[in-house]
């Protein structure tokens, strides 16, 4: 199962576009769009009003999308489970995992109508567990933008809104350049200076994990995308050996520095 | 009984079968992934036709997963023929690299067509690491800040030595698959569907209905302006375009 989300941002608005489709059949009619959000400490589930469907698409416009909700597609019955136990996310089905990927539609947009788009999803399994990410900078950004921004995206599985901190760490000097308060289950805005996007600087979270999406503006035009986790560059079985090597790497750092 | 199961799962007539009769079908040749030492690289897209410039980012993986400093990228660039056009090698790698691809650099070409990255070394510090950089193509017109896309799909291999190399890692099923793209494009002025022939053989394909063929290496770009739904019909098992759209003076590039 994919949860999807939106951008809500003061320098761009956003649109998201599920497919009431897996990529190699007919639209469902059963799996409704439904809205999910911390409320009073447990997880709120609620319809979204069908009228916003457009043919075999739901379209979740600005006005739906705020930092701390993310919507899924669901059969009633099969959400009547979270809705009995809004404790802890579960998975309710997998009308979202297919081969190749299930893919949804992002877009962000500005007043003067450039726009970029990404795919959105994040996976149920990224909710269940905890780590960090690492990503460098400066491959999805631009020196020269007006403006870069990093969105990052965490839906965690307990309805909690706990901080933890995003490192700017230059892996030759093993220097944190910058380190920023987050929280779980929001998507959190950090703006980037151009000092920061450099060959040798990464970004590197302590606890949780998440989706960086990167986003570059010049002269309106936007350019959006994610990175991709270190162990989906390794394709041999020792991917998680190699990784986790290279992020103890990552975690002295950011230790020795609390010390 | 696991480990025999799932070697009699993994073998190669076993896949064919699957993929024979489409149940579960395996995309991607499972054998690739047991090579030692070796570099995995898309059919990353280039373009230099109409204004274009693409923008090459790219990560020192040798050096980033296993601390080897005496690395070097291969880049190897073919036409929408599959033309050979030039082969280059870059010693001097940062952590995170970038090259633009213009018509200079593409020797006056202004065209589209794909390139692969290998990641070379003749260091034996490494242990039976496979690797494949997904890596991020920036498309710029005429000036523009550019949009960036990453790698789609694995589709070529070099050992980190140079001594083999190989293709065929996109499998393909007896029957023909759909593919629906999950998204319209009925708001844009225009739209353009890129696709690299990911297999190593002739690839024929459907867009609606619409014979397309693509030979080995070569590459297409297809207008579907204004479509609603567009349905790719395959024996191809992983075959996703790269998607252009354009509204006004600005434009988009994503993967499907």
């Amino acid at each position: 199962m994919n949860f999807f989300f939106g951008i809500k941002s003061p320098h761009l608005n956003s649109k998201v576009t599920i497919p009431r489709f897996q990529n190699s059949s007919n639209p469902s009619k059963n799996h409704l769009l439904f809205e999910l959000q911390i409320i009073s400490d447990k997880w709120n589930i609620s319809n979204i009003d069908n009228k916003e469907s457009s043919g075999d698409f739901f379209i979740v416009n600005e006005n739906i999308i705020e930092k701390d909700n993310f919507f899924l597609l669901a059969t009633t019955d099969e959400v009547q489970k979270l809705i009995n136990n809004g404790d802890k996310l579960i998975d309710l089905n997998n009308f979202t995992n297919t081969i190749p990927s299930y893919r949804a539609n992002l877009q962000v947009l500005n007043s003067r109508g450039g726009f970029s788009s990404y795919q959105s999803e994040y996976p149920f399994s990224m909710t269940t567990k905890k780590g960090n990410i690492l990503s460098p900078i400066s491959s999805l950004l631009n020196k020269n933008a007006d403006i870069n921004i990093i969105f990052f995206k965490n839906i965690f599985q307990l309805p909690i809104q706990e901080k933890f901190s995003i490192f700017f760490i230059n892996i030759k000097t093993k220097k944190i350049l910058k380190k920023e308060r987050v929280i779980t289950n929001c998507l959190n805005e950090i703006i980037v200076d151009s000092t920061l996007i450099e060959p040798d600087i990464f970004l590197f979270t302590d606890k949780y994990i998440g989706v960086p999406i990167f986003c570059s503006i010049k002269n309106n035009y936007i350019s959006l995308e994610h990175t991709h986790p270190p162990h989906e560059y390794i394709i041999s079985e020792n991917k998680f050996k190699v990784v986790s090597q290279l992020k103890q790497e990552f975690n002295e750092i950011i230790n020795q520095t609390n010390c | 009984m696991k480990l025999l199961i799932k070697r009699i799962a993994n073998s190669r007539s076993f896949i064919l079968f699957r993929n024979y009769i489409g149940f579960r079908p395996i995309i991607f040749n499972p054998s690739y992934k047991k090579l030692k030492n070796v570099s995995v690289s898309d059919a990353f897209p280039w373009r230099t036709d109409s204004g274009y410039v693409t923008i090459f980012r790219y990560a020192d993986l040798l050096q980033l997963f296993s601390k080897i400093e005496e690395s070097f990228v291969e880049l190897v660039f073919f036409t929408k023929d599959n033309r050979f056009i030039k082969k280059i090698e870059i010693t001097q790698l940062s952590f995170s690299n970038e090259i633009i691809i213009n018509n200079e650099f593409l020797n006056g070409i202004q065209e589209y067509g794909y390139f692969n990255i290998f990641h070379r070394t003749n260091s034996d510090a490494i242990n039976k690491l496979v690797i494949a950089n997904r890596c991020y193509i920036g498309f710029s017109i005429d000036g523009s800040p550019p949009s960036f896309v990453h790698g789609n799909s694995h589709v070529n291999f070099k050992s980190f030595d140079g001594e083999f190399s190989g293709s065929g890692i996109v499998l393909s099923s007896f029957f023909k698959n759909l593919y629906r793209i999950q998204n319209t494009f009925l708001e844009f002025d225009k739209s353009e569907l890129f696709f690299v022939n990911p297999t190593p053989s002739k690839l024929i394909f459907f867009i609606n209905n619409k014979k397309y063929i693509l030979n080995r290496g070569c590459s297409i770009l297809i207008d579907v302006s204004g479509k609603a739904n567009l349905s790719i019909r395959s024996k191809c098992l992983f075959l996703r375009p790269t998607i252009f759209n354009y509204k006004n003076q600005f434009f988009d590039v994503y993967h499907s």
